[in-house]
C-alpha cells in the first residue's frame, strides 16, 4: 500500500480547519453599528488565506513530485532516527505527554506540593536512572524552590489541595 | 542630538542598583539558558514572563531583553566547544569555531566571540538609538491604512522567509491570525470561536501559546536527543584571551559582520541566522585565503557572532519604533509589553520615554556586563554543558508548568498549554516554522483594528489601501517579497547552497553531528543535534 505523504494529512487538516473556522464564522451575527465590516469579516478573510495556503501547499507538492529525481540527500534531524530508537522516542514522547496530562488533571485536587513532587519524581526516575539520590533531591528541591517563589515572593499561591486541610 | 540626550537620561534610569541587578540577572539566565542545548531565547523569555509578574514593567523588560542578548552571546560556547549551536543563530559559529577548539584555542576562541560580540553589541545599541527616533517620528505620520499596510508587509515577510515553504509560512501566520480571532470582540462585543468557554473570552492567552509552542515542544526534542548518543566537549584550558595576531583578523571581520548583522535585524523576518550567514559567507567570499574557512578561521568566528548580537539591536528598531516584531524572540518580548499594558509602537518615545530609553541604555550596561562575565567566568559557566538532560526535561516542564498555572490559577491554561505543546511537535515534524504563528498571533488583533478602522473612515471602500502612497507602496513591497521568495525557492542562492553543504559536510567526522533546522530565519529558536543529542559522558 502506498504510504500517504505526511504533507497531504497536512493540507487535508488545514481545509477542515479552514472550513470548520468559515462554518463557525458564518454563525456570528453580522450586525455592527458604525462598522461597515461587523465582526465577521476579517475571520473570514484568515479562513479564506487558510484555503489559499492549502491550495499552495498543494500546488507546491505538484511541483515537488514533477522536479527530477535528486539524489538522496543526507538524513535532517528527525528522520535520521528510523528504526528502534525512532520508535522508543515515540513511545516515550507518548508516555511524557500523557503523564503530563494526568499531572495537570489532578493538580488542583491533589495540590500543587504533592502532585508535582510525583510527576518529577516519576520523569526523573525513567530519564535519570539509578541515580535516586540525585532524582529525590532535585525533585523535593525544585517544588519547594518554585512553590515559595510563587506564593511568598510573586503572591500566586499554588494549588493547595490535600494540603489544605 | 536627541538620540545622544535620549541616551544619557536612560543612564540615569538603567544605572540604579535595581535596574542593574536584574539587568545582571537577565544576562546571566540569558547565558545559562543558551548553554543548555534545547532551549532557544523564546522559549526562555517564555519560561521567565510569569517570574516577572509583580515586578514594575521597566525592570522586568530589563531582565527580559537581558536574557533575549544574554542567548545571543552565549549561543556561541556550545558552537565551539560542543559543536552544537546554544541557539539557531550560531549555527554558522560551528564551522570554524569547533575546529579551531579542537585546535587547543578554545579559550582563544571562546574570547573572539565574546569580543566580537561586545562589539558589535555596542555599535548595535548606538545605531538603534539614533535610527529608531527617526523612523518613530516617521511612523506618527501613520494612519489605520498605513498601519495595516504595514502589519501585512511584516507578515508577509516573516511567511515568506521562513522555513523552506513558502505555503507553510503562510499557513502559520493565518493560523495565528485564527487563533487571535478567538474571544469577544472588541468593537462590537460579540463573542467569537470561544466554544461556549469562559476562559477564551478574554483571547488565548499568548503565554499560554509561546510556553507551550516553544518550551513544552521543545521538551519533545530533548525527549528525542536524550535517547541518542553522545556529546563530545572539548575542555577550555589556559587564559581566555587572544593573540594580537587573532585579534587583527578578527576586529575587522566584526565589524562587517555588525553591518550586516543590523540591516538583517532591521528588515522583519530575516533574523540571526540569515545574519550569520550572510556574514560568514561575505568573509570566506572577500578573504585572500578561504581556504581556511571551514578549518579554523578566527574571521568565521567573529563575523557570525557579530552580525547575531548586531542582528538582535536591529530587530528592537521596528519593535521599539513601529510596534512590529523582527524575530520569534522579539515578538515574545512584544508579548510581554503588551501584557504589560505597554504597545510598543511609535508613541511608546512619546508617552513612556523613561521606559524606551532606560531599556536601550540598559542593553548598553548588559553588554559590558556579559564581556565581564563571558571573559573569566567562561569556563565554569560551561559546566552546565554536564547537567543531565533526563533534568533539564523535568525542570523545563516544572517552570512551564508552574509559569502557565500561576497565570490565572486556572488548569484550562495547562490543558491549552500542552495542546500548544502538541502542535509545537506537528509543527517540527511537518517542517513547519513556528515564528509565524506567533507574529500572526500578536500583530492579529492590530492588523484587524487597523483594517477595520481603515474601512469605517474610508466608508467601506477598499481602495482607501491604495490611495495612500505609504501603504501602496508596502503593500506592494510585500507582493514583490512574495515574489522574491517564490523566485528564491525556485533558484536557491549558490553561496547559500555551500553554507549548507559545509555544514551537512561536517558530519564526515564522528563528533559532527550537525544540521540546519528546518526553521532558519526569524525563528531563532533552540538548536539540537539530531540523533545525538543529550546524554552527556
Amino acid at each position: 500500500m502506498k504510504k500517504i505523504s505526511p504533507d497531504a494529512v497536512l493540507i487535508a487538516c488545514v481545509v477542515l480547519f479552514a472550513v470548520a473556522y468559515l462554518w463557525a464564522d458564518s454563525l456570528l451575527p453580522a450586525s455592527s453599528l458604525g462598522d461597515p465590516l461587523g465582526p465577521r469579516v476579517f475571520p473570514a478573510l484568515v479562513g479564506g488565506g487558510l484555503l489559499l495556503s492549502a491550495v499552495l501547499m498543494v500546488v507546491e507538492l505538484v511541483a515537488k513530485s514533477r522536479a527530477p529525481a535528486k539524489a538522496p540527500e543526507a538524513p535532517v534531524e528527525d528522520d535520521a532516527q528510523d528504526g528502534p530508537t525512532s520508535r522508543q522516542s515515540a513511545w516515550t514522547l507518548a508516555g511524557v505527554a500523557l503523564w503530563t496530562a494526568a499531572y495537570y488533571v489532578t493538580l488542583e485536587r491533589v495540590g500543587y506540593l504533592i502532585c508535582t513532587l510525583v510527576f518529577l519524581g516519576g520523569l526523573l526516575s525513567y530519564f535519570n536512572r539509578g541515580r535516586y539520590w540525585v532524582n529525590a533531591i532535585v525533585a523535593i528541591a525544585f517544588t519547594l524552590i518554585v512553590d515559595a517563589l510563587f506564593t511568598y515572593a510573586l503572591g500566586t499561591p499554588m494549588a493547595e489541595g490535600w494540603l489544605s486541610i | 542630538m536627541e538620540g545622544f540626550y535620549g541616551v544619557m537620561h536612560g543612564l540615569t534610569i538603567a544605572a540604579t542598583p535595581t535596574h542593574m541587578l536584574y539587568t545582571l540577572i537577565g544576562v546571566f539566565i540569558g547565558t545559562m539558558i543558551s548553554h543548555l542545548p534545547g532551549i532557544g531565547p523564546s522559549a526562555g523569555i517564555a519560561l521567565l514572563i510569569p517570574v516577572t509578574f509583580g515586578m514594575d514593567p521597566t525592570t522586568a523588560l530589563m531582565m527580559l531583553i537581558g536574557i533575549y542578548y544574554g542567548c545571543m552571546y552565549g549561543g556561541a560556547v556550545t558552537a565551539i566547544l560542543l559543536n552544537t549551536p546554544g541557539d539557531a543563530a550560531a549555527v554558522m559559529t560551528v564551522l570554524d569555531g569547533y575546529p579551531l577548539a579542537r585546535a587547543g584555542r578554545a579559550a582563544a576562541t571562546l574570547a573572539i566571540a565574546a569580543t566580537s560580540s561586545f562589539i558589535a553589541g555596542m555599535i548595535g545599541v548606538t545605531a538603534l538609538s539614533f535610527i529608531a527616533l527617526p523612523l518613530a517620528a516617521v511612523a506618527l505620520k501613520f494612519g489605520p491604512t498605513e498601519y495595516f499596510a504595514l502589519i501585512f508587509f511584516a507578515l508577509s515577510t516573516v511567511s515568506a522567509l521562513n522555513g523552506e515553504s513558502i505555503a507553510k509560512g503562510m499557513m502559520a501566520v493565518f493560523l495565528g491570525l485564527a487563533i487571535g480571532t478567538v474571544g469577544i470582540d472588541l468593537q462590537s462585543g460579540v463573542p467569537r470561536f470561544t466554544m461556549g468557554l469562559t476562559q477564551l473570552q478574554d483571547r488565548v492567552s499568548f503565554l499560554v501559546v509561546v510556553v507551550g509552542l516553544f518550551a513544552i515542544a521543545e521538551v519533545s526534542r530533548m525527549v528525542e536527543g536524550h535517547l541518542g548518543g553522545h556529546m563530545h566537549a572539548v575542555k577550555v584550558k589556559g587564559r581566555i584571551m587572544f593573540t594580537r595576531k587573532e585579534f587583527g583578523l578578527a576586529w575587522p571581520a566584526a565589524l562587517r559582520g555588525t553591518a550586516i548583522g543590523f540591516f538583517c535585524g532591521a528588515a522583519p523576518g530575516l533574523g540571526g541566522t540569515i545574519a550569520a550567514m550572510l556574514s560568514y559567507i561575505f568573509e570566506k567570499k572577500i578573504s585572500k585565503t578561504p581556504e581556511r574557512f571551514g578549518k579554523g578561521a578566527i574571521e568565521g568566528v567573529a563575523a557570525p557572532e557579530a552580525a547575531t548580537n548586531a542582528d538582535s539591536c536591529g530587530a528592537f528598531v521596528h519593535l521599539l519604533a513601529l510596534g512590529v516584531p523582527g524575530s520569534g524572540a522579539t515578538a515574545v518580548i512584544m508579548g510581554a509589553f503588551i501584557m504589560y499594558g505597554i504597545q510598543p509602537g511609535p508613541m511608546l518615545f512619546q508617552t513612556q520615554p523613561d521606559l524606551v530609553w532606560g531599556l536601550i541604555a540598559s542593553m548598553y550596561i548588559g553588554n559590558v556586563m556579559l564581556l565581564v562575565l563571558n571573559m573569566p567566568l567562561v569556563g565554569l559557566l560551561a559546566k552546565i554543558l554536564y547537567v543531565p538532560t533526563g533534568v533539564l526535561i523535568c525542570v523545563i516542564l516544572g517552570i512551564a508548568s508552574a509559569g502557565v498555572y500561576s497565570f490565572h490559577s486556572d488548569p484550562f491554561d495547562l490543558y491549552l498549554a500542552l495542546g500548544f505543546g502538541v502542535l509545537g511537535f506537528a509543527f517540527r515534524k511537518l517542517g513547519i516554522p513556528k515564528a509565524p504563528l506567533l507574529f500572526g498571533l500578536i500583530l492579529g488583533h492590530t492588523l484587524e483594528q487597523s483594517f477595520r478602522q481603515a474601512m469605517t473612515i474610508s466608508r467601506g471602500d477598499a481602495s482607501v489601501f491604495l490611495r495612500s502612497p505609504i501603504a501602496a507602496g508596502l503593500l506592494t513591497c510585500s507582493a514583490l517579497m512574495f515574489a522574491a521568495s517564490v523566485w528564491r525557492k525556485r533558484r536557491p542562492s549558490r553561496t547559500l547552497q555551500e553554507a549548507e553543504r559545509r555544514i551537512k559536510g561536517e558530519d564526515e567526522s564522528p563528533e559532527a553531528l550537525l544540521t540546519i533546522p528546518p526553521d532558519l530565519g526569524a525563528d531563532s529558536g533552540s538548536f539540537t543535534r539530531p540523533a545525538a543529542a543529550g546524554r552527556r559522558p
